[in-house]
């Protein structure tokens, strides 16, 4: 008697959930029966096999070797790698300005504060692809190659971009790139170790000088053991271009430059919001023991501000990574205008590259969201355990 | 920098600086400048550069932007002065608010951008129903629609013709209204008993926040054809709004579950002593304090999804964007980005900042009222 109602409650339930997947599926189904017909009628065999067919397209910027005799989907490694690297460098700026502003945002100055404030607004409530077209007009407005910005003669700026002085060998760059991070990780671990051994723990001396001074003596070790192979390889005007040297074109630096002010904004209102949510006792307490300002700021209230901090800033970061699409409007060849847009464009596949592309991005996002778990998980053993 | 100077009392120090005093005696005023311009040699220094850099730069911008710009003319070569030539933008006014709207009917256009904007209004005033409110943000896509698509006694205008910040308002206004729904059944959906309804929504939501817009609207473009039968075609326009609005359902779907997230368990239990349904409960109980909750949210992402329209150039819609570009590129005009983009950044930059300063001055009263 009593289980009655309920079980009917349970069968209604599942009813009414069975209904709508069933729905779900029919819908899929429907969609799915319309697409293979209109598939067949244009002539386009679905799968994924036209990943091995030859591109037959050039991209201009690539990190790993290309030609349009490659196929569809060396063409899509390429634009996933500059979709990283445009990230990559735009989340390096971004940082970089943002934690500018956004220090600037909390200053005591006032006059400061106010300008920053103005910057910040400004940046943000303006539309990224406003951004993007306003700086690749600035890039192409740029003087040719034969009157270049010169910087300092190992860069220059013109409409072709910025073309920079590079290692000879670009393996090279790999290689000196580990050294650094090998290095600032031995110096952090001594670092750690010699903090470790103190009685008053965490009032050591602080942890980053160690791995700035790790990060570049071992570098300049390695480099004077192995008998300095490196050499520059500096840019050279050849009249309607550079020769030597590695060219960043006007779209990657409009895309990057874009993205950089953009998401900065974004960084700077984070860090203002982290910095204000350190209670005022912290300061008051800090007062109280007689710690001066460095101290307070960088010991007490930075270390509380970065928590909260780092789940908002990866999302932005996320952001990043995402708004990077717009290449698509100024032609950087990243993932959407090489494999969502000339791909799909050379070979009807439209279904196919734009699954492609958006998988892609969800493991981007997955990548990310289990780090942050990760780290969430950390944080909590950290503070309650 | 607040770290160089030495602490004084701690809320002047660690928040941004206090607004100098409206009134108050010449002491006071110098109080203020001593602590916020010049408290140390190094913060004094910096309000000097800062000065400096301002003395420099401000008079050149309105010399440029207004003081010998050219606001008047017809062509390229009325252009005389060293400042700004803004003729691109108040020769194309029209195009750029109206797109190719036929002359005689822009009057339709201009009443559905003040409806629009009567919407920001409607939620500060207190004393209104809030029921004529919620009737008023159900009925207007729908008024919007058939004032500029027109039919039912108004001439037909066919969406080709939309373009400039008419298209930006519609795809605003419309998709913010119809993502509205949806994103509360999302919520509602995420935090369901029920397995199937709770996967399919995570699914989706999750799917959708986890790719870029751009893919999505590329998906209208170029996919959603295959899906439909031969000869079925829904115009562009209408798409790329649809993507619009399952987009931003996504979005609204997680602020919505915020607020679901804010309402105690003490109201869903005394709807539950009551004898309500779960659509009563819903209806009646919570999503009524979600939604007063959660306007400022709702607001900063109507913000977004302003900014977001323009992302519609990609697929060949001509938005404000549109417009400007076709204006850059036009042989007439060359040479006048900086002025046509600034104008577009202005554009975006008013009615976004203007929106985002009321959504916190809502934030701050829902604060208030709760205290």
């Amino acid at each position: 008697m009593w289980n009655n109602p309920l079980q009917s409650a349970r069968v209604l339930s599942a009813l009414q959930q069975g209904g709508i997947l069933a729905l779900v599926a029919g819908a899929f189904y429907l969609l799915i029966v319309n697409a293979s017909a209109n598939l067949d009628a244009l002539g386009i065999a679905s799968g994924f096999g036209f990943l091995q067919e030859r591109a037959g397209y050039a991209i201009s910027f690539r990190l790993i070797d290309y030609t349009p005799d490659d196929s569809y989907f060396r063409a899509y490694l390429v634009g996933l790698l500059n979709t990283l690297l445009v990230s990559g460098l735009s989340i390096t700026l971004a940082t970089l300005l943002g934690v500018f502003l956004g220090v600037c945002r909390v200053s005591e100055n006032w006059l400061l504060g106010r300008i920053s404030y103005l910057a910040v607004e400004f940046l943000r409530n303006v539309p990224l692809i406003v951004h993007l077209i306003w700086w690749y007009g600035l890039m192409l407005a740029l003087p040719g190659v034969r009157q270049a910005i010169s910087l300092f003669d190992v860069g220059y700026l013109s409409n072709r971009g910025l073309t920079l002085a590079w290692a000879s060998d670009g393996a090279l760059v790999g290689w000196g790139l580990l050294c650094v991070v090998i290095g600032g990780a031995l110096g952090y671990a001594l670092m750690a170790r010699y903090r470790a051994g103190l009685a008053w723990k965490g009032f050591g001396p602080p942890v980053w000088p160690a791995m700035l001074a790790g990060a570049v003596v071992l570098p300049v070790i390695v480099y004077l053991i192995s008998g300095s192979h490196w050499q520059w390889d500096v840019p050279v005007s050849r009249g309607f271009g550079f020769s030597g040297g590695v060219n960043l074109t006007p779209e990657l630096m409009a895309l990057w430059l874009a993205l950089s002010v953009y998401s900065a904004s974004y960084i700077a209102e984070i860090v203002r919001g982290s910095i204000q949510s350190v209670p005022r006792g912290q300061y008051e307490a800090a007062h109280a023991l007689g710690f001066s300002e460095m101290p307070t700021m960088f010991r007490l209230i930075v270390p509380q501000a970065i928590y909260p901090m780092i789940p908002q800033v990866t999302s932005t970061y996320l952001n990043i990574i995402k708004n990077s699409s717009l290449g698509v409007v100024v032609g950087y060849m990243e993932l959407v205008s090489s494999t969502g847009g000339t791909t799909l464009n050379q070979t009807g596949q439209a279904i196919e590259c734009i699954a492609l592309v958006m998988a892609t991005y969800c493991v981007f996002s997955l990548v990310t969201s289990l780090l942050m778990n990760l780290y969430n998980y950390r944080v909590s053993l950290r503070t309650h355990g | 920098m607040s770290s160089s100077s030495t602490v004084s009392t701690p809320e002047q120090t660690h928040r941004p600086a206090q607004s100098p005093p409206r009134q108050g005696g010449v002491q006071r005023t110098r109080r203020w400048v001593k602590r916020h311009l010049f408290p140390t040699p190094f913060q004094s220094l910096l309000t000097l550069v800062t000065l400096a850099l301002l003395a420099w730069f401000v008079p050149r911008a309105l010399d440029w932007l207004i003081l010998s710009a050219t606001f008047s003319g017809d062509s390229q070569a009325d252009c005389l002065g060293d400042g700004a030539c803004w003729l691109p933008v108040t020769q194309r006014i029209e195009l750029f608010v109206y797109g190719f709207y036929p002359d005689t009917q822009t009057w339709r256009v201009n009443i559905a951008f003040a409806l629009s904007a009567a919407i920001f209004p409607l939620l500060y005033l207190k004393r209104i129903d809030r029921r004529w409110v919620l009737g008023y943000l159900v009925a207007l896509p729908f008024v919007m629609w058939w004032l500029l698509k027109g039919g039912a006694g108004l001439a037909e205008v066919s969406s080709t013709k939309f373009a400039g910040i008419l298209v930006t308002v519609f795809l605003g206004v419309i998709g913010m209204l119809f993502a509205l729904p949806i994103g509360i059944l999302l919520a509602l959906g995420r935090r369901s008993s029920k397995p199937a309804i709770k996967l399919l929504s995570v699914l989706y939501i999750e799917l959708v926040r986890s790719v870029p817009v751009i893919t999505l609207l590329f998906m209208a473009s170029l996919m959603i054809q295959l899906f439909f039968p031969e000869g079925f075609t829904i115009d562009i326009l209408l798409r790329v709004l649809i993507v619009l609005i399952m987009f931003t359902a996504a979005y609204m779907a997680e602020t919505i579950r915020g607020g679901l997230q804010g309402i105690p368990r003490g109201q869903y239990e005394a709807a539950k002593a009551l004898g309500f349904s779960y659509w009563k409960t819903m209806g009646l109980i919570i999503l009524p304090q979600v939604l007063r909750n959660t306007i400022p949210p709702l607001l900063t992402q109507f913000i977004g999804l302003f900014k977001e329209t323009t992302l519609v150039v990609v697929v060949g819609v001509l938005d404000i964007v549109g417009i400007a570009m076709s204006t850059t590129s036009a042989p007439e005009w060359l040479g006048l980005e900086h002025e046509v983009y600034l104008f577009l950044a202005m554009f975006f930059f008013t009615i976004c900042f203007a929106l985002s300063r009321y959504a916190r001055h809502l934030e701050k009263q829902l604060e208030k009222s709760r205290s």
